[in-house]
């Protein structure tokens, strides 16, 4: 797995601030192959079986993820404040198994707080 | 909570009903019961902050828990003992002892076992059939004798060369009923460590851990895994081979807990100024477990880090990370094969 994160942040006064985060991960897994160490009682059951001879490769694991932050925070007063937020992640699946999990997703926040 | 009708998934008749206690017959059951517990607590504490330079805590606890709807009941027993004395300036000792009993009441499992209404077994419980009792006498896990002990010493080099620690910790698990691998009841583990920490340049800071931890008779699931049986193809499931008797003939000791391990760890940061950090560190880890019969696994992980942070001017700053982290795992597996 390697994972790389970086960000920034600003505050041009005491009063507003604005910070922006950026990550990335890639990780990847695997299962060495395997298989039955009687192979001559299964010879005799033919049909009746599926070959495992795939299976080590089910659990495999290559995936991406990247995510954006972008931060924004506006102090009217000390105790009341502004906050927009915009995250974006994206994930992206280079192995999958029964399904493709790969997706985007975008996060819009915009929140007042007050202190009392 | 209804539970279903125990019926065969093709001609809906009722021929499994010998093999579960509760069906839909038995109407809405509470599924939600919370248990109404009645605690009596009863401690004794002495602190000597300063003994001729020594500090000495001890206590004992008693607790006696009782389950008001079942009339079961579980006793706690417990005795500790805290001692930290400074050698001048460069020694420091520290000791810790803890010893506690526990025991929890008998339960003898009475199972329902209702007689199944349809097919080649009707009117005969599971018992009847096969011959099988699954009624037993339940002696609690919890059911044992605890006794922990830490020891560290510690010298102080100097304000360079840091301090270097040694810890010996040692904890012994006797189980009253339980049984772990190695044909045993008692679990008992070592841990060794060493801790350096130190400034060893100017606006630098290092520090390193060594750990080594040795268990005999680790805990895991005996014959809990693999069987050995094999089993011709049988007309139907009232005659073949039973599920007792596939998990009956299981050989393998699993274990998730490791025998040996060793770990590493070292980390190092360096600031320049007020305005920038650098730091970096490393983690190592490897265990393995071969105690009980098809129990051999090992494991190595490792972790190493870096991070800078920047703060070039009094409303600006920033960080970079990288972390890379790898894993290996070397374990036997059992496939169970099964044409239902």
């Amino acid at each position: 797995m390697h994972n790389v994160v970086a960000g920034i942040g600003y505050r041009p006064t005491d009063f507003m601030g604005f910070n922006l985060d950026l990550g990335h991960t890639r990780s990847d897994a695997g299962m060495t192959p395997f298989d039955f160490y009687d192979a001559a009682f299964f010879a005799d059951h033919g049909d009746a079986l599926i070959s495992m001879g795939r299976t080590h490769s089910y659990p495999d694991l290559d995936v991406e993820y990247n995510t954006v932050h972008f931060g924004f925070r506006y102090d009217f007063t000390p105790d009341v404040w502004l906050l927009a937020d915009y995250d974006y992640a994206d994930y992206s699946d280079d192995d999958p198994y029964l399904h493709d999990t790969s997706g985007r997703v975008h996060y819009y926040t915009l929140a007042v707080g007050i202190r009392f | 909570m209804l539970y279903p009708r125990p019926i065969h998934p093709v001609n809906r008749t009722g021929v499994f009903g010998n093999r579960i206690s509760y069906s839909f017959q038995d109407g809405v059951v509470p599924a939600d019961v919370q248990p109404e517990l009645e605690r009596d607590t009863f401690g004794l504490d002495l602190s000597l902050p300063d003994l001729n330079g020594t500090l000495i805590h001890a206590g004992a606890s008693w607790i006696e828990t009782r389950n008001e709807r079942t009339d079961l009941e579980t006793d706690y027993e417990g005795y500790r003992f805290d001692l930290a004395h400074r050698f001048g300036k460069k020694w420091r000792f520290k000791m810790r002892a803890r010893y506690y009993e526990m025991d929890s009441d008998d339960v003898y499992v009475d199972l329902v076992e209702p007689p199944t209404s349809a097919g080649p077994q009707a009117g005969l419980t599971y018992r009847d059939a096969h011959g099988f009792i699954p009624d037993y006498m339940r002696y609690s896990s919890i059911n044992r004798d605890v006794f922990e002990s830490s020891v560290e010493a510690r010298y102080r080099f100097g304000k360079r060369a840091g301090s270097l620690r040694f810890v010996w910790d040692f904890r012994s698990v006797d189980r009253e009923t339980f049984e772990v691998l190695g044909d045993s009841t008692k679990t008992t583990r070592n841990r060794y460590a060493l801790k350096w920490r130190g400034r060893p340049w100017k606006k630098g800071k290092m520090r390193a851990f060594y750990e080594h931890t040795d268990v005999n008779h680790t805990f895991g699931n005996p014959r809990g895994a693999c069987t050995t049986l094999t089993s011709p193809v049988f007309p139907n499931p009232f005659v073949g081979t039973q599920y007792y008797e596939w998990q009956n003939a299981r050989a393998a000791d699993p274990s998730g807990s490791p025998e040996n391990a060793d770990e590493f760890k070292v980390s190092v940061t360096h600031s320049f100024g007020a305005k920038a950090t650098l730091s970096a560190s490393a983690r190592f880890w490897s265990g393995d477990n071969d105690e009980g019969n098809m129990t051999d696994w090992s494991k190595d992980s490792g972790t190493a880090m870096v991070s800078f942070w920047h703060a070039p001017a009094e409303s600006v700053d920033w960080y970079a990370n990288y972390t890379y982290q790898e894993s290996e795992l070397d374990v036997p597996g059992c496939i169970p094969l099964f044409d239902g």
